[in-house]
Protein backbone atom coordinates (compact mmCIF):
# COMPACT_ATOMS: atom_id res chain seq x y z
CA UNK A 1 0.00 0.00 0.00
CA UNK A 2 3.04 2.43 1.00
CA UNK A 3 4.35 1.70 -2.45
CA UNK A 4 1.39 2.91 -4.34
CA UNK A 5 1.28 6.11 -1.98
CA UNK A 6 5.05 6.95 -3.01
CA UNK A 7 3.66 6.31 -6.78
CA UNK A 8 0.70 8.43 -6.79
CA UNK A 9 2.84 11.28 -5.04
CA UNK A 10 3.81 13.25 -8.57
CA UNK A 11 0.16 13.12 -9.77
CA UNK A 12 -1.20 14.32 -6.12
CA UNK A 13 1.34 17.18 -6.27
CA UNK A 14 -0.20 18.38 -10.18
CA UNK A 15 -3.72 18.29 -8.97
CA UNK A 16 -3.24 20.28 -6.08
CA UNK A 17 -0.88 22.94 -8.30
CA UNK A 18 -3.84 23.14 -10.71
CA UNK A 19 -6.30 23.34 -8.39
CA UNK A 20 -4.35 27.08 -6.72
CA UNK A 21 -3.91 27.81 -10.56
CA UNK A 22 -7.60 27.42 -10.93
CA UNK A 23 -8.08 29.14 -7.80
CA UNK A 24 -6.30 32.43 -8.62
CA UNK A 25 -7.25 32.48 -11.98
CA UNK A 26 -11.31 31.94 -10.85
CA UNK A 27 -10.52 34.88 -7.89
CA UNK A 28 -8.56 37.39 -10.69
CA UNK A 29 -11.86 37.18 -13.05
CA UNK A 30 -14.28 37.31 -10.01
CA UNK A 31 -17.19 36.24 -11.85
CA UNK A 32 -18.28 33.11 -10.69
CA UNK A 33 -20.87 32.74 -12.99
CA UNK A 34 -18.38 31.34 -15.47
CA UNK A 35 -15.40 30.38 -13.70
CA UNK A 36 -16.27 29.24 -10.00
CA UNK A 37 -13.48 28.67 -7.45
CA UNK A 38 -12.78 25.48 -6.38
CA UNK A 39 -13.48 26.45 -2.55
CA UNK A 40 -16.88 27.74 -4.09
CA UNK A 41 -17.75 24.29 -5.57
CA UNK A 42 -16.73 22.83 -2.72
CA UNK A 43 -19.03 25.04 -0.68
CA UNK A 44 -21.98 24.48 -3.37
CA UNK A 45 -21.49 20.86 -3.25
CA UNK A 46 -21.76 21.33 0.99
CA UNK A 47 -24.70 23.53 0.44
CA UNK A 48 -26.94 20.95 -2.22
CA UNK A 49 -25.65 17.86 -0.74
CA UNK A 50 -29.61 17.00 0.08
CA UNK A 51 -31.03 16.96 -3.18
CA UNK A 52 -27.56 16.21 -5.17
CA UNK A 53 -26.90 12.94 -2.57
CA UNK A 54 -30.54 11.75 -2.11
CA UNK A 55 -32.08 12.72 -5.49
CA UNK A 56 -30.03 13.18 -8.20
CA UNK A 57 -26.89 10.70 -7.57
CA UNK A 58 -29.43 8.08 -6.86
CA UNK A 59 -30.99 8.37 -10.96
CA UNK A 60 -27.83 9.13 -12.26
CA UNK A 61 -26.30 5.78 -10.68
CA UNK A 62 -29.35 3.81 -11.48
CA UNK A 63 -28.75 4.36 -15.41
CA UNK A 64 -25.35 4.13 -15.15
CA UNK A 65 -26.00 0.53 -13.17
CA UNK A 66 -28.22 -0.26 -15.74
CA UNK A 67 -26.79 0.98 -18.74
CA UNK A 68 -23.71 -0.77 -17.79
CA UNK A 69 -25.26 -4.45 -16.82
CA UNK A 70 -26.60 -4.45 -20.86
CA UNK A 71 -23.60 -3.04 -22.38
CA UNK A 72 -21.20 -5.91 -20.43
CA UNK A 73 -23.90 -8.74 -21.46
CA UNK A 74 -24.12 -7.41 -24.90
CA UNK A 75 -20.44 -6.67 -25.36
CA UNK A 76 -19.80 -10.39 -24.02
CA UNK A 77 -22.41 -12.00 -26.26
CA UNK A 78 -21.25 -10.20 -29.40
CA UNK A 79 -17.60 -10.96 -28.77
CA UNK A 80 -18.42 -14.73 -27.96
CA UNK A 81 -20.39 -15.02 -30.87
CA UNK A 82 -17.94 -13.62 -32.99
CA UNK A 83 -15.63 -15.84 -31.33
CA UNK A 84 -17.46 -18.70 -32.32
CA UNK A 85 -18.58 -18.39 -35.64
CA UNK A 86 -16.61 -16.45 -38.42
CA UNK A 87 -19.74 -15.65 -40.50
CA UNK A 88 -20.79 -13.63 -37.37
CA UNK A 89 -17.12 -12.41 -37.30
CA UNK A 90 -17.59 -10.67 -40.54
CA UNK A 91 -21.16 -10.00 -40.38
CA UNK A 92 -21.42 -7.84 -36.78
CA UNK A 93 -17.58 -7.05 -36.63
CA UNK A 94 -17.96 -3.68 -39.09
CA UNK A 95 -20.92 -2.95 -37.85
CA UNK A 96 -19.76 -2.89 -34.41
CA UNK A 97 -17.18 -0.39 -35.39
CA UNK A 98 -19.82 1.78 -37.68
CA UNK A 99 -21.92 1.86 -34.63
CA UNK A 100 -19.36 4.49 -33.31
CA UNK A 101 -19.47 6.85 -36.12
CA UNK A 102 -23.15 7.48 -34.71
CA UNK A 103 -23.56 10.49 -33.30
CA UNK A 104 -25.28 9.58 -30.20
CA UNK A 105 -25.01 13.33 -28.53
CA UNK A 106 -27.45 14.18 -31.82
CA UNK A 107 -29.30 11.05 -31.61
CA UNK A 108 -30.14 11.61 -27.85
CA UNK A 109 -33.27 14.17 -28.35
CA UNK A 110 -34.76 11.66 -30.95
CA UNK A 111 -34.59 8.94 -27.68
CA UNK A 112 -36.54 11.49 -25.83
CA UNK A 113 -39.12 11.55 -28.45
CA UNK A 114 -39.13 7.26 -27.87
CA UNK A 115 -39.15 6.87 -24.56
CA UNK A 116 -40.49 10.16 -23.04
CA UNK A 117 -38.66 11.25 -19.91
CA UNK A 118 -38.44 7.50 -18.59
CA UNK A 119 -34.87 5.96 -17.51
CA UNK A 120 -34.70 4.31 -20.64
CA UNK A 121 -33.70 7.07 -23.28
CA UNK A 122 -30.81 7.97 -21.11
CA UNK A 123 -29.61 3.91 -20.75
CA UNK A 124 -29.86 3.69 -24.32
CA UNK A 125 -27.16 6.92 -24.84
CA UNK A 126 -25.37 4.65 -22.06
CA UNK A 127 -24.95 1.41 -24.12
CA UNK A 128 -24.57 3.12 -27.28
CA UNK A 129 -21.71 4.68 -25.42
CA UNK A 130 -20.23 1.94 -23.50
CA UNK A 131 -20.93 -1.74 -25.36
CA UNK A 132 -18.43 -0.58 -28.13
CA UNK A 133 -15.03 -0.89 -25.94
CA UNK A 134 -16.60 -4.50 -24.04
CA UNK A 135 -17.06 -6.24 -27.31
CA UNK A 136 -13.59 -4.66 -28.99
CA UNK A 137 -11.53 -5.82 -25.74
CA UNK A 138 -13.20 -8.99 -25.13
CA UNK A 139 -13.05 -10.30 -28.52
CA UNK A 140 -9.61 -9.34 -28.88
CA UNK A 141 -9.02 -11.05 -25.78
CA UNK A 142 -10.70 -14.03 -27.63
CA UNK A 143 -7.76 -13.68 -30.54
CA UNK A 144 -4.82 -13.95 -27.89
CA UNK A 145 -5.33 -17.29 -26.89
CA UNK A 146 -2.87 -19.37 -27.73
CA UNK A 147 -2.88 -21.57 -30.77
CA UNK A 148 -0.62 -24.08 -29.02
CA UNK A 149 -2.77 -24.05 -25.66
CA UNK A 150 -5.64 -25.19 -27.75
CA UNK A 151 -4.00 -27.52 -29.45
CA UNK A 152 -2.91 -29.30 -26.16
CA UNK A 153 -6.35 -29.28 -24.76
CA UNK A 154 -7.60 -30.39 -28.27
CA UNK A 155 -4.84 -33.54 -27.63
CA UNK A 156 -6.24 -34.47 -24.38
CA UNK A 157 -9.72 -34.69 -26.42
CA UNK A 158 -11.29 -31.90 -24.83
CA UNK A 159 -14.57 -30.59 -26.49
CA UNK A 160 -15.25 -27.21 -28.14
CA UNK A 161 -17.12 -26.08 -24.54
CA UNK A 162 -14.45 -27.57 -22.65
CA UNK A 163 -12.04 -25.36 -24.67
CA UNK A 164 -14.15 -22.12 -23.78
CA UNK A 165 -14.51 -22.83 -20.16
CA UNK A 166 -10.92 -24.09 -19.52
CA UNK A 167 -8.94 -22.07 -21.63
CA UNK A 168 -10.95 -19.61 -23.61
CA UNK A 169 -12.61 -18.11 -20.13
CA UNK A 170 -10.03 -17.57 -17.87
CA UNK A 171 -7.12 -16.26 -20.61
CA UNK A 172 -10.10 -13.54 -21.01
CA UNK A 173 -10.30 -12.21 -17.90
CA UNK A 174 -7.74 -9.26 -18.13
CA UNK A 175 -8.96 -8.19 -21.10
CA UNK A 176 -12.80 -7.82 -19.52
CA UNK A 177 -11.50 -6.19 -16.51
CA UNK A 178 -9.86 -3.68 -18.86
CA UNK A 179 -12.88 -3.54 -20.71
CA UNK A 180 -14.78 -2.45 -17.44
CA UNK A 181 -12.13 0.12 -16.63
CA UNK A 182 -13.20 1.81 -19.17
CA UNK A 183 -16.87 1.42 -19.74
CA UNK A 184 -17.08 2.60 -16.08
CA UNK A 185 -16.12 6.14 -17.01
CA UNK A 186 -17.88 5.98 -20.50
CA UNK A 187 -21.02 4.59 -19.43
CA UNK A 188 -21.00 7.19 -16.57
CA UNK A 189 -20.60 10.09 -19.49
CA UNK A 190 -23.25 8.54 -21.06
CA UNK A 191 -25.89 8.37 -18.16
CA UNK A 192 -24.93 12.62 -17.92
CA UNK A 193 -25.07 13.56 -21.29
CA UNK A 194 -29.03 11.62 -21.52
CA UNK A 195 -29.89 13.25 -18.68
CA UNK A 196 -28.63 16.85 -19.99
CA UNK A 197 -30.41 16.21 -23.30
CA UNK A 198 -33.78 15.75 -21.74
CA UNK A 199 -34.60 14.19 -18.49
CA UNK A 200 -36.62 15.32 -14.75
CA UNK A 201 -33.77 13.90 -12.01
CA UNK A 202 -29.96 13.25 -12.19
CA UNK A 203 -26.81 15.07 -12.06
CA UNK A 204 -26.63 15.75 -15.47
CA UNK A 205 -29.93 17.19 -15.02
CA UNK A 206 -29.24 19.24 -12.22
CA UNK A 207 -26.13 20.56 -13.55
CA UNK A 208 -28.14 21.97 -16.58
CA UNK A 209 -30.93 23.49 -14.58
CA UNK A 210 -28.15 25.27 -12.21
CA UNK A 211 -26.88 26.75 -15.77
CA UNK A 212 -29.84 28.17 -16.86
CA UNK A 213 -29.53 29.70 -13.26
CA UNK A 214 -26.48 30.93 -13.73
CA UNK A 215 -25.14 29.45 -11.01
CA UNK A 216 -21.81 28.00 -11.83
CA UNK A 217 -20.66 26.75 -8.81
CA UNK A 218 -23.97 24.70 -8.84
CA UNK A 219 -23.30 23.53 -12.66
CA UNK A 220 -19.33 22.46 -11.63
CA UNK A 221 -20.26 20.81 -8.24
CA UNK A 222 -22.45 17.41 -9.59
CA UNK A 223 -19.99 17.10 -12.22
CA UNK A 224 -17.38 17.02 -9.02
CA UNK A 225 -19.47 13.99 -8.16
CA UNK A 226 -19.55 11.94 -11.33
CA UNK A 227 -15.85 11.96 -11.45
CA UNK A 228 -15.65 11.07 -7.93
CA UNK A 229 -17.97 8.28 -8.97
CA UNK A 230 -16.10 7.41 -11.83
CA UNK A 231 -13.19 7.13 -9.74
CA UNK A 232 -14.71 5.22 -7.41
CA UNK A 233 -16.06 2.30 -8.94
CA UNK A 234 -12.67 2.15 -10.71
CA UNK A 235 -10.63 1.63 -7.63
CA UNK A 236 -13.13 -0.85 -6.66
CA UNK A 237 -12.96 -3.02 -9.52
CA UNK A 238 -8.99 -2.28 -9.61
CA UNK A 239 -9.57 -3.87 -6.37
CA UNK A 240 -11.48 -6.67 -7.35
CA UNK A 241 -8.82 -7.47 -10.33
CA UNK A 242 -5.95 -8.02 -8.00
CA UNK A 243 -7.97 -10.56 -6.14
CA UNK A 244 -8.91 -12.64 -9.04
CA UNK A 245 -6.22 -12.42 -11.51
CA UNK A 246 -2.75 -12.98 -9.70
CA UNK A 247 -1.25 -14.08 -12.76
CA UNK A 248 -1.32 -11.48 -15.09
CA UNK A 249 2.71 -10.61 -14.88
CA UNK A 250 3.06 -13.92 -16.80
CA UNK A 251 1.01 -13.81 -19.63
CA UNK B 1 1.81 -49.72 -30.59
CA UNK B 2 1.98 -47.47 -33.40
CA UNK B 3 1.69 -47.58 -37.30
CA UNK B 4 1.80 -45.35 -39.82
CA UNK B 5 0.57 -47.27 -43.19
CA UNK B 6 0.94 -45.60 -46.79
CA UNK B 7 0.53 -41.94 -44.99
CA UNK B 8 0.08 -38.89 -46.95
CA UNK B 9 0.14 -35.29 -46.18
CA UNK B 10 -0.12 -31.92 -47.70
CA UNK B 11 -0.81 -28.50 -45.99
CA UNK B 12 -3.42 -26.46 -47.68
CA UNK B 13 -1.21 -23.84 -48.78
CA UNK B 14 1.79 -25.72 -50.66
CA UNK B 15 1.35 -27.87 -53.74
CA UNK B 16 3.86 -30.52 -52.84
CA UNK B 17 3.26 -33.51 -50.16
CA UNK B 18 5.37 -32.79 -47.16
CA UNK B 19 4.67 -36.55 -46.28
CA UNK B 20 4.61 -38.82 -49.15
CA UNK B 21 3.18 -42.28 -48.40
CA UNK B 22 5.09 -43.00 -44.94
CA UNK B 23 4.75 -46.28 -43.00
CA UNK B 24 6.92 -47.14 -39.93
CA UNK B 25 6.28 -49.11 -36.73
CA UNK B 26 7.39 -48.44 -32.91
CA UNK B 27 6.81 -51.38 -31.14
CA UNK B 28 4.97 -51.38 -27.26
CA UNK B 29 7.63 -50.02 -24.97
CA UNK B 30 10.23 -48.55 -27.03
CA UNK B 31 11.81 -45.98 -26.84
CA UNK B 32 12.17 -43.80 -30.55
CA UNK B 33 13.50 -40.79 -31.26
CA UNK B 34 13.17 -39.03 -34.75
CA UNK B 35 15.69 -37.15 -35.74
CA UNK B 36 15.60 -34.89 -38.96
CA UNK B 37 16.52 -31.80 -40.37
CA UNK B 38 15.04 -28.61 -39.02
CA UNK B 39 11.40 -27.86 -40.95
CA UNK B 40 11.73 -31.33 -42.66
CA UNK B 41 8.23 -32.68 -40.84
CA UNK B 42 8.79 -33.72 -37.70
CA UNK B 43 6.46 -31.78 -35.71
CA UNK B 44 3.32 -32.46 -38.33
CA UNK B 45 3.75 -36.14 -37.94
CA UNK B 46 3.41 -35.80 -34.14
CA UNK B 47 0.24 -33.10 -35.36
CA UNK B 48 -1.07 -36.36 -37.59
CA UNK B 49 -1.02 -38.49 -34.73
CA UNK B 50 -2.80 -36.72 -32.42
CA UNK B 51 -5.07 -35.59 -34.53
CA UNK B 52 -4.92 -31.63 -35.25
CA UNK B 53 -4.12 -32.45 -38.96
CA UNK B 54 -5.80 -34.90 -40.91
CA UNK B 55 -4.08 -37.60 -43.58
CA UNK B 56 -4.95 -37.49 -47.39
CA UNK B 57 -4.90 -40.83 -47.15
CA UNK B 58 -3.12 -43.94 -45.74
CA UNK B 59 -3.79 -44.84 -41.84
CA UNK B 60 -2.70 -44.31 -38.21
CA UNK B 61 -3.17 -46.76 -36.13
CA UNK B 62 -2.23 -46.89 -32.33
CA UNK B 63 -2.83 -50.71 -30.98
CA UNK B 64 -3.79 -51.21 -33.48
CA UNK B 65 -7.11 -49.49 -33.48
CA UNK B 66 -7.56 -46.83 -36.13
CA UNK B 67 -6.76 -43.41 -34.03
CA UNK B 68 -9.86 -41.70 -35.02
CA UNK B 69 -11.77 -44.46 -33.01
CA UNK B 70 -10.41 -43.00 -29.74
CA UNK B 71 -11.65 -40.18 -27.33
CA UNK B 72 -7.44 -39.26 -26.75
CA UNK B 73 -5.23 -41.36 -28.51
CA UNK B 74 -1.76 -39.87 -26.82
CA UNK B 75 0.10 -38.16 -24.42
CA UNK B 76 1.22 -35.02 -25.81
CA UNK B 77 3.84 -32.90 -25.01
CA UNK B 78 5.13 -29.97 -26.76
CA UNK B 79 8.36 -28.01 -26.68
CA UNK B 80 6.69 -25.48 -24.74
CA UNK B 81 5.48 -26.57 -21.24
CA UNK B 82 2.43 -24.81 -21.94
CA UNK B 83 1.08 -24.76 -17.86
CA UNK B 84 -1.90 -22.78 -17.87
CA UNK B 85 -0.45 -19.84 -15.73
CA UNK B 86 -3.81 -19.16 -14.01
CA UNK B 87 -3.87 -22.42 -12.82
CA UNK B 88 -1.33 -23.93 -9.83
CA UNK B 89 0.82 -27.05 -10.61
CA UNK B 90 -1.60 -29.41 -9.02
CA UNK B 91 -4.40 -27.77 -11.10
CA UNK B 92 -2.55 -27.91 -14.35
CA UNK B 93 -1.58 -31.87 -13.94
CA UNK B 94 -5.64 -32.16 -13.17
CA UNK B 95 -6.83 -30.94 -16.55
CA UNK B 96 -5.83 -33.45 -18.77
CA UNK B 97 -8.65 -36.01 -16.23
CA UNK B 98 -10.74 -33.11 -15.96
CA UNK B 99 -11.42 -33.39 -19.53
CA UNK B 100 -11.58 -37.56 -19.72
CA UNK B 101 -13.97 -37.09 -16.99
CA UNK B 102 -14.91 -40.30 -15.12
CA UNK B 103 -13.19 -39.49 -11.83
CA UNK B 104 -13.83 -38.52 -8.48
CA UNK B 105 -12.21 -35.18 -7.23
CA UNK B 106 -10.44 -37.15 -4.34
CA UNK B 107 -8.89 -39.34 -7.22
CA UNK B 108 -7.63 -36.81 -9.22
CA UNK B 109 -6.75 -35.12 -6.18
CA UNK B 110 -4.63 -38.71 -5.01
CA UNK B 111 -3.28 -39.79 -9.15
CA UNK B 112 -2.20 -35.60 -8.65
CA UNK B 113 -0.11 -36.23 -5.99
CA UNK B 114 1.49 -39.60 -6.44
CA UNK B 115 2.36 -37.75 -10.01
CA UNK B 116 3.80 -35.18 -8.36
CA UNK B 117 5.69 -37.01 -6.43
CA UNK B 118 7.12 -39.14 -9.20
CA UNK B 119 8.57 -36.02 -10.65
CA UNK B 120 10.10 -34.49 -7.65
CA UNK B 121 7.41 -31.45 -7.01
CA UNK B 122 5.93 -32.71 -4.33
CA UNK B 123 6.13 -29.49 -2.52
CA UNK B 124 5.14 -27.21 -5.69
CA UNK B 125 1.61 -28.15 -5.94
CA UNK B 126 -0.11 -25.12 -4.49
CA UNK B 127 2.39 -23.00 -6.48
CA UNK B 128 1.93 -21.14 -9.86
CA UNK B 129 3.95 -22.02 -12.41
CA UNK B 130 5.72 -18.99 -13.01
CA UNK B 131 7.32 -19.98 -9.79
CA UNK B 132 9.21 -22.87 -10.97
CA UNK B 133 12.49 -22.98 -12.64
CA UNK B 134 12.86 -24.28 -16.30
CA UNK B 135 13.35 -27.99 -15.78
CA UNK B 136 10.84 -27.64 -13.16
CA UNK B 137 8.63 -26.48 -15.53
CA UNK B 138 8.70 -29.51 -18.00
CA UNK B 139 8.93 -31.72 -15.69
CA UNK B 140 5.56 -30.89 -14.56
CA UNK B 141 4.45 -30.66 -18.09
CA UNK B 142 5.40 -34.38 -18.16
CA UNK B 143 3.69 -35.11 -15.43
CA UNK B 144 0.58 -33.72 -17.11
CA UNK B 145 1.20 -35.59 -19.87
CA UNK B 146 1.34 -39.10 -17.80
CA UNK B 147 -1.89 -38.11 -16.88
CA UNK B 148 -3.48 -38.36 -19.72
CA UNK B 149 -3.36 -42.03 -19.01
CA UNK B 150 -1.86 -42.39 -22.82
CA UNK B 151 0.01 -45.38 -23.17
CA UNK B 152 2.32 -43.68 -26.30
CA UNK B 153 4.02 -40.41 -25.19
CA UNK B 154 4.89 -37.81 -28.11
CA UNK B 155 7.63 -35.47 -26.59
CA UNK B 156 8.56 -32.69 -28.93
CA UNK B 157 12.23 -31.10 -28.21
CA UNK B 158 11.10 -31.19 -24.49
CA UNK B 159 14.30 -30.17 -23.63
CA UNK B 160 15.18 -28.13 -25.88
CA UNK B 161 14.56 -24.85 -24.55
CA UNK B 162 15.98 -25.96 -21.32
CA UNK B 163 20.49 -24.95 -20.49
CA UNK B 164 23.22 -27.36 -20.96
CA UNK B 165 23.51 -28.68 -17.95
CA UNK B 166 19.38 -29.01 -17.22
CA UNK B 167 18.98 -30.47 -20.37
CA UNK B 168 21.77 -33.57 -19.19
CA UNK B 169 19.89 -34.12 -15.99
CA UNK B 170 16.67 -33.98 -17.61
CA UNK B 171 17.44 -36.94 -19.64
CA UNK B 172 18.64 -39.21 -17.27
CA UNK B 173 15.23 -38.17 -15.28
CA UNK B 174 13.43 -38.95 -18.51
CA UNK B 175 15.34 -42.34 -18.82
CA UNK B 176 14.46 -43.04 -14.98
CA UNK B 177 10.70 -41.92 -15.71
CA UNK B 178 10.05 -44.19 -18.73
CA UNK B 179 11.93 -47.55 -17.14
CA UNK B 180 9.32 -46.98 -14.27
CA UNK B 181 6.02 -46.30 -15.97
CA UNK B 182 6.88 -48.93 -18.70
CA UNK B 183 5.53 -46.71 -21.65
CA UNK B 184 6.30 -46.05 -25.16
CA UNK B 185 7.34 -43.15 -26.13
CA UNK B 186 8.14 -41.28 -29.41
CA UNK B 187 11.18 -38.23 -28.68
CA UNK B 188 11.46 -35.50 -31.69
CA UNK B 189 15.29 -33.84 -31.09
CA UNK B 190 17.44 -32.12 -33.23
CA UNK B 191 20.42 -33.44 -30.93
CA UNK B 192 21.78 -36.66 -32.02
CA UNK B 193 24.04 -37.49 -28.67
CA UNK B 194 20.62 -37.14 -26.94
CA UNK B 195 18.85 -39.15 -29.48
CA UNK B 196 21.76 -41.67 -28.98
CA UNK B 197 21.55 -41.62 -25.18
CA UNK B 198 17.79 -41.93 -24.72
CA UNK B 199 16.56 -44.44 -27.61
CA UNK B 200 16.97 -48.04 -28.63
CA UNK B 201 15.97 -46.79 -32.26
CA UNK B 202 16.55 -43.83 -33.98
CA UNK B 203 14.20 -43.04 -36.93
CA UNK B 204 16.27 -40.75 -39.85
CA UNK B 205 14.07 -38.61 -42.17
CA UNK B 206 16.71 -38.00 -44.49
CA UNK B 207 14.71 -36.97 -47.49
CA UNK B 208 12.12 -34.43 -48.14
CA UNK B 209 9.54 -34.46 -48.32
CA UNK B 210 9.78 -37.71 -45.96
CA UNK B 211 9.41 -40.58 -47.98
CA UNK B 212 10.19 -43.02 -45.27
CA UNK B 213 12.50 -42.58 -42.05
CA UNK B 214 15.88 -44.83 -42.12
CA UNK B 215 15.67 -46.91 -38.75
CA UNK B 216 19.45 -46.62 -36.84
CA UNK B 217 19.13 -49.13 -33.73
CA UNK B 218 21.11 -48.18 -30.71
CA UNK B 219 23.60 -51.37 -29.31
CA UNK B 220 23.38 -50.81 -25.93
CA UNK B 221 20.71 -51.98 -23.14
CA UNK B 222 19.62 -49.92 -20.04
CA UNK B 223 19.88 -48.46 -18.01
CA UNK B 224 22.69 -46.34 -19.46
CA UNK B 225 24.92 -43.64 -17.52
CA UNK B 226 26.57 -40.85 -19.16
CA UNK B 227 29.61 -42.54 -19.31
CA UNK B 228 28.23 -44.90 -22.06
CA UNK B 229 27.98 -42.18 -24.39
CA UNK B 230 32.02 -42.48 -24.94
CA UNK B 231 32.06 -45.84 -26.48
CA UNK B 232 33.73 -46.16 -29.28
CA UNK B 233 30.68 -47.97 -31.25
CA UNK B 234 28.32 -45.10 -30.15
CA UNK B 235 30.84 -42.64 -31.55
CA UNK B 236 31.01 -43.74 -34.63
CA UNK B 237 27.23 -43.85 -34.23
CA UNK B 238 26.80 -40.49 -33.77
CA UNK B 239 29.46 -39.69 -36.60
CA UNK B 240 27.65 -41.91 -39.01
CA UNK B 241 24.23 -40.10 -38.14
CA UNK B 242 25.44 -36.44 -38.73
CA UNK B 243 26.99 -37.84 -42.28
CA UNK B 244 23.47 -38.43 -42.86
CA UNK B 245 21.69 -35.39 -41.60
CA UNK B 246 24.31 -33.34 -43.27
CA UNK B 247 23.70 -34.85 -47.06
CA UNK B 248 20.24 -33.51 -46.51
CA UNK B 249 21.65 -30.31 -45.89
CA UNK B 250 23.95 -29.89 -48.92
N1 LIG C 1 0.21 -24.78 -40.52
C1 LIG C 1 1.11 -24.87 -41.53
N2 LIG C 1 0.76 -24.48 -42.77
C2 LIG C 1 1.65 -24.56 -43.78
N3 LIG C 1 2.89 -25.01 -43.66
C3 LIG C 1 3.30 -25.41 -42.46
C4 LIG C 1 2.43 -25.37 -41.32
N4 LIG C 1 3.11 -25.82 -40.24
C5 LIG C 1 4.33 -26.13 -40.69
N5 LIG C 1 4.46 -25.91 -42.02
C6 LIG C 1 5.64 -26.16 -42.84
O1 LIG C 1 5.88 -27.53 -42.86
C7 LIG C 1 7.25 -27.80 -42.70
C8 LIG C 1 7.45 -28.80 -41.58
O2 LIG C 1 7.04 -28.25 -40.35
P1 LIG C 1 7.29 -29.01 -38.99
O3 LIG C 1 6.86 -28.12 -37.89
O4 LIG C 1 6.68 -30.35 -39.05
O5 LIG C 1 8.88 -29.14 -39.03
P2 LIG C 1 9.86 -29.77 -37.96
O6 LIG C 1 10.59 -30.88 -38.64
O7 LIG C 1 9.17 -30.09 -36.70
O8 LIG C 1 10.89 -28.57 -37.77
P3 LIG C 1 11.66 -28.10 -36.45
O9 LIG C 1 12.81 -29.03 -36.29
O10 LIG C 1 12.12 -26.72 -36.82
O11 LIG C 1 10.71 -28.12 -35.32
C9 LIG C 1 7.94 -26.49 -42.44
O12 LIG C 1 8.68 -26.15 -43.60
C10 LIG C 1 6.84 -25.50 -42.22
O13 LIG C 1 7.15 -24.29 -42.87
MG1 LIG D 1 9.14 -29.16 -34.72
Amino acid sequence: MKSTNRANLPAAILVLLLLMVWQAAAIGMDAAYILPSPAQVLRRLWELRKPLFCAHLPATMSVVGIGLLISIVLGLALAILMDLSPVAEKALYPLVIASQTIPTTALAPLFVLWFGYSIWSKVLVTVLMTFFPVTITVFDGFRSVRADMKDLMTSFGANPGQIFLKLKLPAVMPYFFSALKMAIPLSIIGAAIGEWLGAQSGLGYFSRRMMTQLDGAGVFAPILLLSAAAMLLVALVNLVERRVIIWRSNM
Amino acid sequence: MLDFEHVVFQYAVEDFNIIDDLSFHVEKGEFVSIIGPSGCGKSTIFRLINRLLQPKSGEIRIAGESIYQKKSPCGYMPQQDLLFPWRTVEENLRLPMEIRGGLSKAEMKEKTEEALKNVGLEAWGKKSPSELSGGMRQRAAFARTLLTGADLLLLDEPFSALDYLTRISMREWLLQQWEREKKTVLFITHDVEEAIYLSGRILVAEQMPITGLTSVSVPLGYPRGIETLKETALLELREQLIRKLRRDAE
